[in-house]
């Protein structure tokens, strides 16, 4: 046993009661850690109907295998659970500091079952120890407070490590999250909805146990080849945001999909910007969905998205943030004391992710209140691309006369109102008067709330909001919206990020990307689908070690999982049987659903993503995604069943599930 | 095609570059000491002056008299990814 721990721990949150379970090898061997250990575990955990908000539900922290082995950016920590968004499996993925600390507890996982009577926080000592304390008087502090007051409590020998539910997850909106390091988040999925239901505040890690790794010198060796690279590559001066936008123009018409070089393309721009690099440049090229995935560059032109210039989203930086075993360091530490009567001293640079949902897809061009906006949702601990989604949908509600100024509570819920949209996003936080309620939950229960009439504005995949890269861009990222166990994630897999991982280096069934013409992308192919599956298997790997995405798409070639894994463990498998265990894990995601009657085809997107009508306008203009067709392709190459996505029994028998 | 007289130099394009000289796999096969000058030329870049900024050899900056060896990686800065 090595670079895990061989363990997990169970804390029966109803009984008050702990136990620790020991991992075999060969689990570890057939599913990896993170993501994959947890799917193993909670097909096995949960009863089947189990409602997600109930106590039968099952809460799982994991680490990643190669955390803290000495590898780069491989420190993710990850959330499972059944999906209160969904109805189906779920899972949400964090940066920060929490993946290295549930190891040095001893464990790869924290799983929580039942529900306290009252409000409780998880404590694990640096003897390793763990005990349930009184929350009551933290329900009802935001991420910051919470986690202040308990770093400062029970800080020792050594700064514990918290995990931490907001507001929004307390009073169980299906679109919290779980936050740690003062604002980072596993968003997605309704994690945070989860932990309220157990009334579950936080978990507080202070654990001092050691990591192993079976040939820590060789681990080290390939990081330091890895951090000399990104050390060198830093992007010349003459490179400024302004050019940003004319380098999305060149993008949107590029003619042929190219391999790329992910150390000089995406690292470089990562390290001085962070993911806001892609405000502007999404904008033009039409990667970032406007006016509700409805509208294009022509409706948030020039003079508005000038304002979400990266150069002036890294102006309020006053230090660089990296997560843990991170060189690269694309996060940021942001004043933002001089905004809305100097509430909040500072905050995390906001995402790319929440730039845009609060930015173009709203048509909101007031950068300040982006950073606000940052703060409040990261403090109440709810994902910022659910609700960016959600705000549009109430947006575009209100326009069409399908929800009234009695509504919203006296709210001009018009686009690009920076003050409507701020107090929209308060009232969903707190639940605050009926339009409060009725947006807290999502897209999905907002629109089965407002009826049939408001269904065209309705964008969500399978209940859950879609990522901010649009699919009539990128087709590849729609069907991994699409056919994903976890729908409307962008994280999965796209075009751009196959094109910089080159997994056809070391998988041996993973198509060579040789210059092909773009226009192929859209039309659903053989070829297409093997990128797709190779992307996700890929994930579901990336996940089980707790590796970050942009290390992925910095290349297979530069950042060397396979063989990181190879050395932290001992073993000596090939990046096709790594890929084979990536499969596994894919389709036991997928068994989950089917086993919770979540049919696979309700996964599809909507069909304003897809281009069915196409847009009449703009960079995406006559751009259309045959969804259907690229789906059952995509599943009759998982072996699941082309019609319905189910996994094929031979499949299911193949992969041991 | 390789032989004993050439080098194998492994260059990722930005995406808006032509290919024509690069392999499936992305490799370009040049005369035994070559430069980076000469790798230039032989891909049709222009301004090779200007570019040679935005170049990197092996991930660190280089001159465009530096002679290429069996092996390496020539790369470019981009802000136009994707394609």
């Amino acid at each position: 046993m090595s670079g895990y721990m061989g363990k997990v721990l169970f804390v029966d949150l109803s009984s008050d009661s702990f136990e620790e379970r020991a991992i075999s090898d060969q689990v570890y061997e057939e599913y990896l850690s993170g993501v994959g250990l947890g799917a193993y575990i909670l097909n096995r955990e949960i009863p089947i109907g189990a409602d997600p908000l109930g106590p039968d539900n099952v809460l799982g922290l994991m680490s990643g295998l190669l955390t803290g082995t000495g590898s780069l950016l491989t420190g993710r920590w990850m959330v499972v659970c059944k999906s209160p968004l969904t109805g189906g499996w779920g899972d949400a993925n964090c940066g920060g500091n929490l993946s290295p600390a549930i190891k040095q507890c001893g464990y790869d996982g924290i799983f929580f079952k039942g529900a306290a009577a009252k409000p409780v926080y998880l404590v694990i000592d640096e003897d390793g120890s763990p005990r349930l304390e009184d929350a009551t008087d933290l329900w009802g502090l935001d991420t910051v407070e919470t986690e202040n007051l308990l770093s400062e409590k029970h800080r020792g020998r050594k700064t514990p490590a918290v995990a931490v539910i907001g507001p929004a997850g307390e009073k169980l909106s299906l679109i919290a999250g779980i936050c740690n390091d003062r604002g980072r988040i596993a968003a997605r999925s309704g994690v945070g909805a989860v932990m309220g239901s157990k009334k579950l505040k936080a978990v507080v890690l202070s654990g001092e146990g050691k990591i192993s790794c079976a040939d820590r010198e060789t681990v080290r060796a390939l990081s330091k080849i890895y951090a000399a690279k990104v050390k060198k590559v830093s992007l010349p001066r003459i490179f400024k945001g302004s050019l940003l936008p004319y380098a999305g123009m060149v993008m949107g018409k590029l003619k042929k999909v190219t391999a790329l070089d992910g150390m000089m393309i995406l690292v470089p721009t990562l390290k001085k910007w962070g993911t806001p690099m892609s405000n502007s440049l999404g904008v033009t090229s039409g990667d970032l969905p406007i006016k509700n995935w409805g509208g294009s560059v022509l409706d948030f032109s020039r003079s508005q998205y000038r304002h979400l210039n990266p150069d002036l989203i890294i102006a309020r930086e006053e230090k660089k943030y990296n997560c843990y075993s991170c060189v690269i360091g694309c996060g940021g530490i942001c004043r933002i004391d001089d905004i809305a009567g100097g509430e909040f001293k500072e905050t995390h640079k906001p995402e790319y992710e929440t730039c845009a949902a609060f930015g173009g897809l709203l048509l909101n061009s007031d950068r300040n209140s982006i950073f606000y906006i940052n703060e409040l949702l990261n403090r109440a601990g709810m994902d910022s691309i659910s609700a960016g989604n959600t705000v549009a949908f109430a947006l575009e509600c209100f326009e069409n006369g399908l929800l009234s100024l009695e509504e919203t509570g006296g709210l001009e819920l018009k686009w690009g109102n920076a003050e409507a949209i701020t107090s929209l996003v308060k009232k969903m936080i707190a639940r605050e008067g009926k339009v409060g309620d009725l947006l807290a939950d999502g897209v999905k229960a907002a629109a089965g709330k407002l009826g049939e009439k408001c269904a065209t504005f309705a964008m969500h995949a399978g209940g859950q909001e879609p990522g901010m890269h649009d699919p009539r861009f990128d087709p590849l990222l729609g069907l991994h919206f699409s056919a994903d166990p976890t729908p409307g994630r962008h994280t999965i897999g796209c075009g751009q990020y196959y094109q910089m991982m080159h997994l056809w280096e070391e998988v041996s069934w993973a198509p060579p990307v040789t210059g092909h013409n773009k226009s192929e992308e859209y039309s659903a192919s053989d070829r297409e689908a093997r990128k797709g599956v190779a992307g996700a298997c890929y994930k579901q790997v990336v996940d089980g070690a707790g590796g970050c995405l942009f290390a992925a798409m910095s290349g297979i070639q530069h950042w060397p999982l396979f063989k990181w894994l190879n050395a932290a463990t001992g073993w000596e498998k090939s990046a096709d049987q790594y890929m084979e265990i990536g499969k596994r894990v894919q389709t036991l995601r997928q068994l989950f659903n089917v086993r919770e009657g979540v049919q696979p085809d309700t996964f599809r997107m909507p069909d304003r993503l897809a281009g069915n009508p196409p847009l009449s306008r703009g960079p995406l203009k006559g751009k259309s995604v045959p969804i259907e067709a690229m789906m059952k392709l995509y599943w009759k190459h998982f072996g699941w069943d082309e019609a319905t996505g189910e996994p094929l029994a031979a499949t299911v028998e193949k992969l041991g599930l | 095609m390789p032989n004993q007289n050439t080098v194998q130099v492994r260059v990722y394009l930005p995406p808006y570059l032509r290919r024509t000289q690069l392999d499936e796999q992305g490799f370009v096969s040049i005369e035994k000491g070559s430069t980076l000058g000469d790798l230039f030329n032989k891909l049709g870049i222009p301004f090779p002056m200007g570019t040679v900024h935005l170049c990197r050899l092996n991930y660190s900056k280089a001159s465009l008299k530096q002679k290429l060896e069996d092996g390496d990686t020539v790369s470019f800065f981009s802000l136009i990814s994707g394609g």
